[in-house]
């Protein structure tokens, strides 16, 4: 029973160095410095990687060095500080930065908030670009992002929740939400699920993002991972929840619909038939990404009278000298196309273009020139990617090319027949998934407006607000 | 729980599916352009049964069909009941399942076994049907794009070369005929049995008589507008011998980029067709579900395996034949004179108790 004894503070400052040492395995960068103050001994403890020297110069030893005031306290006035007993406490309070001062004859501890933060500046997010509205973006410190939310959204309704999960990492998650605004239910099950994170390693928002799901395993992403502030305070208007994790320079949003995966901030800021042409032309883009090769294999392959004569000729002559099967050229063609796609990420941005190119003119080309793939399973596959790039979430985007790959195998054994099994389970999928407790694909709006005029069925709270 | 608009959508995709293709042949080899009024008729026999049902499943809103049946008619007439409900829900499926796979086979594709055609279509309903009753109905909403996409392509075949004039004389035939070709307009009605399996789920009881005869109605409109364009546009005698006389509709129209609409209609008609399926399997499986007290996704699975291995048998034209004409007096029994008697039961057992 060593341990029990020596978990408080005693009042021997050798002995509490020691045993602090010990427990932070005497690290390399744990430093001390030696003051006295109005004849007493004063240790500082800090680990050199994490704490803002100049912070602890200015606002630590030159108060004590001067001697003014009476007590530690007076001489700290300016810092923010707590006091502690533990050695748990004290060690845990070094790995998050603080500086701990330590007296002689003195069996507690001041931990005292210096952590330097160092952080990258605001800058214009680079994934979700728009040529309208603000440009500034997320970046790795909570704080700061809560305070672009903040800037938004004046008001004493925005509410800020911490909790800390992961034994071994120790991360920071915030909540946010506007309290006269989020569905008390949908909340309670968000914070439910989050208790649940049983991850020591707590690190990426992907592991909250599983937590968060009610189908984890479904390739549709169930909460947006969005890099702008001002669709996360849209959200947040919206009644949803905004989560930020600790170094990680997006906010998950949840519950979420389908449709806002669909959506560009910069759609709220144009004109109306602006706006419309846009979703439309997004939805269009959805809808190609995931049917266009399965159709055209199940053209090529079944259903070539369909075509009229003219285009019929014109598709067999491309096809003619192809040895494969239709399938065979659209599953060589998308790796083709991946695998571009890979590289140009991974790549410094100087090289990319050389991918580009590479691309384009010795994959795009040569490859037709020498019959493995057709010109218009070409055309096919790049008219596929280039509707799944238009979609303003990267997640999405993926999800929905590679959505693609199941219809391109039915469409290549069935036919169409394929495609529309394929569809109307792909349809059943999406219908089912919920997003917080909270439906995730609704019915068009259309139905609902000509169908039943008064929506009071109580299908949230804000049901009522257009009427 | 099911809003009025759910249960619109369920009742309209469970009737309508495959009977469209052939319907206008079937009633025009009976009574010729007078069709429509068997199919009037069949509409107000059909409203007569949805009055029935409707009142049937309100004298215990709480309770399915099934069991409604153990309540009413004690535990062991009441499994026989239900057993033989099931049994009447399988043989529609694999009527149904037959009929699509012999369609497939004509028109899209010539080669592929009907045991592959099968085998899908029972992973994708049963994918379905396995869901709540409220994603069911939810993804048929999405599913009654079709609908349009039909009403639009019948409205596309006037412009082309119509007569209104093979419309009349009208009435020529007898009323007796024009009676007795009801039933098989009777058949494509189908599906409003429903009710009776999902009245606990209704958020609104009171207004499911209303939605179902907007439904009905809706379904019969469809229906009757449908003949009326397969009589204007083929001659008598044409129509007399296509079988799929919707088929050929589609097969006159030709646009810049298509031609052949009946191939792209027809493949993605498996759709609404489907959801038919999916119906009679959620049905069937509520049924299995009471008598053996499993899970209803198991059942679901269950049911479908068992589909499966009577699709696999070796079927020709004339047992097909013999089914679907059995099938046209089973449907009538089962969704109307058995729940009638047992109307009657509960009305004699309520004023008794």
């Amino acid at each position: 029973m060593a341990e029990s004894h020596n978990e408080f503070l005693s009042s021997d400052l050798t002995q509490n160095l020691k045993i602090i040492e010990e427990k932070m395995k005497q690290t390399a960068d744990l430093k001390r410095r030696k003051l006295t103050f109005h004849g007493e001994a004063i240790i500082l403890l800090y680990l050199d990687t994490m704490t803002d020297k100049e912070s602890i110069e200015l606002h630590i030893i030159s108060p004590i060095n001067k001697q003014e005031s009476k007590s530690i306290e007076n001489a700290l006035g300016t810092k923010q500080f707590s006091i502690m007993t533990t050695f748990k406490d004290i060690s845990c309070s070094l790995a998050e930065g603080n500086t701990i001062l330590l007296t002689e004859n003195c069996n507690i501890a001041y931990s005292i908030a210096t952590l330097s933060d160092e952080k990258r500046a605001i800058n214009e997010s680079l994934n979700e670009k728009v040529t309208m509205g603000a440009h500034d973006s997320f970046v790795e410190s909570a704080a700061t992002n809560i305070s672009l939310l903040r800037k938004r959204l004046r008001t004493p309704e925005f509410k800020v929740e911490y909790q800390t999960y992961g034994s071994e990492t120790n991360v920071e998650v915030a909540i946010c939400y506007l309290e006269s605004k989020a569905d008390p239910t949908v909340l309670h099950s968000i914070k439910s699920r989050l208790e649940k994170i049983k991850n020591d390693d707590l690190i990426n928002s992907r592991q909250i993002q599983e937590a968060l799901e009610d189908y984890p395993y479904s390739p549709f992403p169930q909460s947006l991972r969005t890099e702008r502030p001002d669709r996360a305070v849209f959200n947040l208007l919206n009644g949803n929840t905004v989560i930020f994790l600790e170094h990680e320079p997006s906010a998950l949003i949840t519950p979420i619909s389908f449709y806002s995966f669909l959506r560009s901030p910069e759609d709220y800021n144009s004109r109306w038939f602006v706006n419309f042409f846009y979703y439309s032309l997004r939805l269009l883009a959805f809808i190609m990404s995931v049917t266009l090769p399965a159709f055209y294999i199940a053209v090529n392959a079944y259903h070539s009278a369909i075509l009229p004569v003219s285009t019929f000729y014109t598709l067999k002559l491309s096809v003619l000298n192809v040895p494969f099967h239709p399938l065979i050229e659209a599953v060589m063609m998308q790796i083709v196309l991946e695998l571009l796609k890979e590289a140009s990420v991974r790549l410094p941005s100087a090289i990319a273009q050389t991918i580009g190119t590479v691309g384009a003119i010795v994959i795009g080309s040569a490859i037709v020139q020498t019959n493995f793939i057709s010109n218009t399973m070409v055309v096919v596959i790049a008219i596929t990617a280039v509707s799944s790039f238009v979609i303003p979430i990267g997640e999405m985007s993926t999800s929905m090319r590679l959505m693609g790959f199941p219809l391109i195998f039915l469409a290549a054994i069935f036919g169409f027949i394929g495609i529309a099994f394929g569809l109307m389970v792909f349809t059943t999928h999406l219908v089912k998934l919920t997003s917080a407790g909270k439906v995730y694909v609704e019915a068009p709006e259309i139905f609902e407006s000509f169908l039943n005029k008064h929506p009071k069925n109580g299908k949230g709270q804000d049901t009522n607000a257009h009427e | 729980m099911l809003t009025n608009k759910n249960l619109f959508f369920l009742i309209i995709q469970a009737q309508i599916g495959i009977g469209i293709l052939g319907l206008p042949y079937i009633l025009y080899n009976h009574v010729q352009q007078d069709g429509w009024m068997s199919l009037l008729i069949a509409g107000v026999l059909a409203q007569g049964i949805i009055i029935v049902l409707v009142a049937l499943s309100r004298t215990s809103p709480k309770e399915t069909f099934y069991e409604l049946n153990l309540r009413l008619l004690g535990n062991v007439l009441g499994k026989i009941v239900n057993i033989s409900y099931v049994l009447y829900f399988i043989s529609f499926s694999l009527l149904l399942m037959i009929l699509v796979t012999d369609v497939i086979n004509t028109w899209i594709l010539h080669q592929t076994p009907r045991w592959a055609i099968i085998l899908m279509l029972l992973i994708a309903t049963s994918y379905i049907a396995k869901e709540r009753i409220l994603t069911i109905s939810r993804s048929f909403l999405f599913f009654s794009f079709w609908f349009i996409v039909l009403i639009f392509l019948l409205i596309l075949v006037y412009p082309q070369d119509i007569h209104f004039g093979r419309l009349q004389p009208v009435g020529s035939n007898s009323f007796t005929e024009i009676i007795k070709a009801s039933p098989d307009a009777f058949v494509s009605l189908i599906g409003f049995e429903l009710i009776l399996f999902i009245m606990p789920f209704i958020k609104n009881p009171k207004k499911s008589l209303m939605v179902l005869s907007i439904a009905n109605l809706f379904t019969l409109m469809l229906y009757i507008f449908l003949f009326i364009t397969c009589v204007i546009s083929f001659s008598g005698v044409q129509l007399s011998l296509i079988q799929a006389p919707l088929l050929y509709l589609f097969r006159g129209l030709s646009f810049e980029f298509v031609e052949r609409i009946d191939i792209i209609f027809l493949s993605f008609w498996i759709v609404p067709i489907s959801t038919t399926l999916v119906i009679q399997l959620f049905n069937a499986s509520l049924g299995v579900q009471k008598l053996f007290s499993i899970q209803r996704k198991k059942s679901v699975y269950l049911l479908s395996f068992i589909l499966l291995c009577l699709g696999l048998l070796p079927i020709n034209l004339t047992m097909t034949e013999s089914l679907s004409s059995i099938m046209i007096y089973l449907n009538i029994i089962f969704v109307f004179i058995f729940p009638a008697l047992l109307l009657i039961i509960a009305k004699l057992k309520g004023i008794k108790g």
